[in-house]
């Protein structure tokens, strides 16, 4: 399989990383945990705004989600900026990244992803809803960077992947007696599903998964990131 | 907490990396790109592995003993990688560790679920009796544990690319603290001219000695179909029989004398120069029984082929290449490409057997089949790289339409000298998948030729003419005759055996060191002068 159109391309088609704010709510603070997705450059110094309006940085861990941290919206969107000294008047020339915010979000995983080459902002974001009762624990999220539609094969769950969209993964409950299930994910050739990638996977009611499925730049096959959160819900001493 | 906390206290205990040593692959050094060198923007990774080779040929896994010295030794030149993964994200080690639903890992082609196959024929134990040398080629039989690794020395004649191609024996201090040994040069050398399978073997609920009866009494043919039964002057069967086997077996000894009862029916050799002789040889499987052992499945079955078979196994696990699969018995067509068998076209054939000619006319005559099969010791060059079969088929370029997905080694490739430090890096340079079971190699061509193929015959027509003069010298009468002539087992002084060595065995009756093998006239007759 060639995956000759460029993921990024398709990410800013589909997914909701639109870069203007169309909300204009009353401003309510939003907690977030970060995640680079950024395989040739896995690291980038990004800052946001805290609850008090300072500009500081986005904590991000390479290992995976970073520590919450809290921001306020700007006209309804989660705002990066690429420096830590944001020129108020023009705060688009510090702009990194931003993605309107729906509705009555509180708490978010945000997966940063680099735009095409050249463009501005130069990231992108897709929010993810990080509320218990939205991504609750033992769920997986799906996020689809391709520009075809792939499929996954998670334990009993067999769901669909369309360009470009976040699938929902119920908790998975046919495991064996290691808490694993087999997760494939596949793409369609020739109108046959083909595996791209294989693995068995433990499933736990305390983890989450967010699986990102993408091609990095020039690769001939698709990959799939993991991104797993296992914070418990309370440190264990 | 500090570094002698256990971790077993940490709250939060992360996988950060992996320390791996896998087999090679075949699509080892090639980058998600699909391509071998790097491409800027792209991420480069080396997921099948970071080193180019040719696993089947010169890096082989299925030893004994597997000893890597990092700090002295080339990883190029070793069956195994050993890589320190460092993981990108808290989830990575999940991404790394690929297994389906039936506990299978990808390997032999790539480590990912997209380039590897997950049941693959590496080598085999070959279905019995072994009727050729060639049978061994990959049973694994005299490979080591010591360098250079090859995987299928014997049948085969190409040089690995650690050693430089004047040498058998070879000291490279870059590459191993001992003498590094060609195994297939000597491998061959040992085994062609000197051994041979007769085949007297169980064969169904017959023992060794019944098949012997049946076959010396012309009641059965051997599974090497090639012999003919023989007979001492002056033995019986029942003497022989005594003489080779016990309760049924083989004695020890038997040997050392099974060949004083065979005689080789259609004897070819390969110092042949007719093409249509070749191509006989070579398309004795037109259209023969595909027997597989169905890698999936584990279904025995048989099918007739469509083109002209060089199978790689005795018994395969994959169909033929002509063939449609069934998903039942194997994953996939790739898989099927990897466990099969190649089946050649009549013009395929007729190539092959061109460039076979053309390189006895090169290399010709030979004098022994260790020096038909083996590789030229010298200067680098084609004739000393492999030998006369090999190159032939790299000519003719019947492995040109298979295994077309892999991406080809060149010397740039390999010439890291940190990681490879080759002698002959043209050894590793070509399609990675040379070596499985459906790609021909110089040994598939011998299991076809062997047990029949002598660099000689035994057979002489010998033609005289006799005069008669008078006083004067003037010829009074003139005659012509022609006489067949075959060489025989036994020397012309009965009283050594013919299976005794007379040229090295001091007892050996001094006539028989002096003449040999014992000439019978097999027929005779008188030639008209317009025969002549």
């Amino acid at each position: 399989m060639l995956i000759k159109l460029s993921l990024w391309l398709i990410t800013a088609l589909c997914l909701p990383v639109a870069g203007h704010a169309q909300q204009h709510e009353a401003a309510a603070p939003l907690q977030i945990r970060a995640v680079l997705h950024d395989p040739v450059h896995p690291v980038a110094e990004l800052y946001l705004a805290d609850q008090a309006g300072a500009v500081v940085k986005l904590k991000l861990v390479p290992e995976g989600l970073s520590a919450a941290q809290t921001t306020m919206p700007v006209n309804g969107s989660l705002v990066l900026y690429n420096s830590a000294t944001v020129d108020l008047k023009n705060p688009g020339a510090s702009l990194a990244a931003s993605v309107s915010v729906p509705p009555n979000t509180k708490r978010a995983i945000v997966v940063v992803l680099p735009g095409p080459a050249g463009t501005k902002p130069a990231y992108r974001m897709v929010l993810i809803n990080d509320a218990p009762a939205a991504f609750p624990k033992g769920e997986s999220r799906v996020v689809s960077l391709l520009p075809v539609d792939t499929a996954i094969k998670a334990g009993e769950h067999n769901l669909p992947i369309p360009a470009g969209k976040i699938v929902h993964v119920p908790p998975v409950k046919k495991v064996n007696e290691f808490n694993l299930a087999q997760t494939n994910f596949y793409y369609k050739e020739g109108g046959a599903w083909v595996p791209f990638t294989e693995r068995q996977l433990q499933y736990l009611e305390e983890f989450r998964r967010i699986f990102i499925v993408h091609a990095t730049p020039g690769a001939t096959q698709p990959s799939v990131t993991t991104v797993i959160d296992t914070t418990p819900s309370t440190v264990p001493r | 907490m500090s570094n002698s906390t256990p971790l077993a206290s940490h709250a939060l205990v992360k996988t950060v990396a992996v320390f791996s040593a896998y087999a090679r692959t075949t699509n080892g050094g090639v980058y998600e790109t699909g391509k071998r060198t790097e491409t800027a923007g792209s991420l480069n990774e080396l997921k099948d592995g970071r080193l180019a080779g040719k696993p089947f040929l010169f890096n082989n896994p299925a030893r004994t003993v597997v000893s890597v010295d990092l700090r002295k030794e080339k990883p190029g030149a070793h069956s195994h990688e050993l890589n320190f993964q460092e993981f990108m994200s808290a989830g990575a080690f999940e991404d790394y560790f690929t297994v389906d639903s039936t506990n299978r890992t990808p390997y032999l082609t790539g480590n990912t679920t997209s380039h590897g196959l997950k049941s693959g024929s590496y080598l085999e134990l070959p279905v019995g009796p072994l009727q050729t040398i060639a049978d061994f080629r990959r049973s694994n039989a005299l490979t080591s544990f010591f360098l250079p690794n090859f995987v299928q020395p014997v049948a085969n004649s190409m040089v690995s690319p650690l050693m430089s191609t004047d040498k058998v024996s070879q000291i490279d201090a870059n590459v191993a603290t001992y003498a590094m040994l060609d195994h297939s040069v000597l491998a061959n050398h040992a085994l062609y001219d000197r051994f041979y399978f007769s085949t007297f073997a169980t064969s169904g609920k017959a023992n060794p000695d019944t098949v012997f009866s049946e076959f010396m009494a012309g009641k059965r043919a051997l599974a090497a179909q090639a012999f003919q039964p023989y007979l001492p002057h002056g033995k019986s069967a029942e003497e022989a029989k005594t003489e080779l086997f016990a309760a049924g077996q083989p004695r020890d000894t038997a040997y050392q004398m099974a060949a004083e009862y065979q005689m080789l029916r259609g004897p070819f050799n390969v110092n042949s120069m007719s093409v249509q002789a070749w191509k006989g040889m070579l398309a004795t499987l037109n259209k023969g029984q595909l027997v597989t052992l169905w890698a999936k499945s584990g279904l025995l079955a048989s099918k007739a082929a469509t083109g002209i078979l060089i199978p790689g196994m005795s018994l395969l696990n994959g169909g033929g290449s002509n063939a449609r699969i069934d998903t039942k018995n194997i994953d996939d067509t790739k898989t099927n490409e990897w466990n099969g068998c190649h089946e050649l076209t009549e013009s395929q054939i007729e190539q092959l057997a061109t460039n076979i000619v053309e390189q006895v006319r090169l290399r010709g005559p030979f004098l022994s089949l260790s020096e038909f099969v083996n590789r030229r010791i010298g200067t680098e060059s084609e004739m000393t790289r492999s030998g006369a079969l090999e190159t032939a088929i790299a000519k003719s370029k019947v492995n040109d339409t298979v295994f077309v997905s892999q991406i080809p080694i060149n010397v740039a490739d390999v010439t890291n000298a940190t990681l490879y430090n080759y002698k002959t890096p043209m050894a590793a340079t070509g399609n990675p998948a040379a070596g499985a079971p459906g790609w021909i190699g110089q040994g598939d061509l011998m299991r076809l030729l062997e047990p029949a193929a002598t660099v000689r015959g035994d057979t002489f027509v010998i033609r005289v003419c006799g005069e008669a003069c008078d006083a004067k010298g003037v010829v009074t009468a003139r005659a012509y005759a022609e006489a067949v002539v075959q060489r025989m087992p036994e020397y012309v002084n009965p009283v050594d055996r013919p299976s005794l060595n007379v040229y090295t065995d001091a007892k050996a009756a001094p006539a028989n060191r002096s003449f040999g093998r014992r000439i019978n006239v097999v027929s005779f007759r008188w030639l008209a002068s317009h025969e002549v």
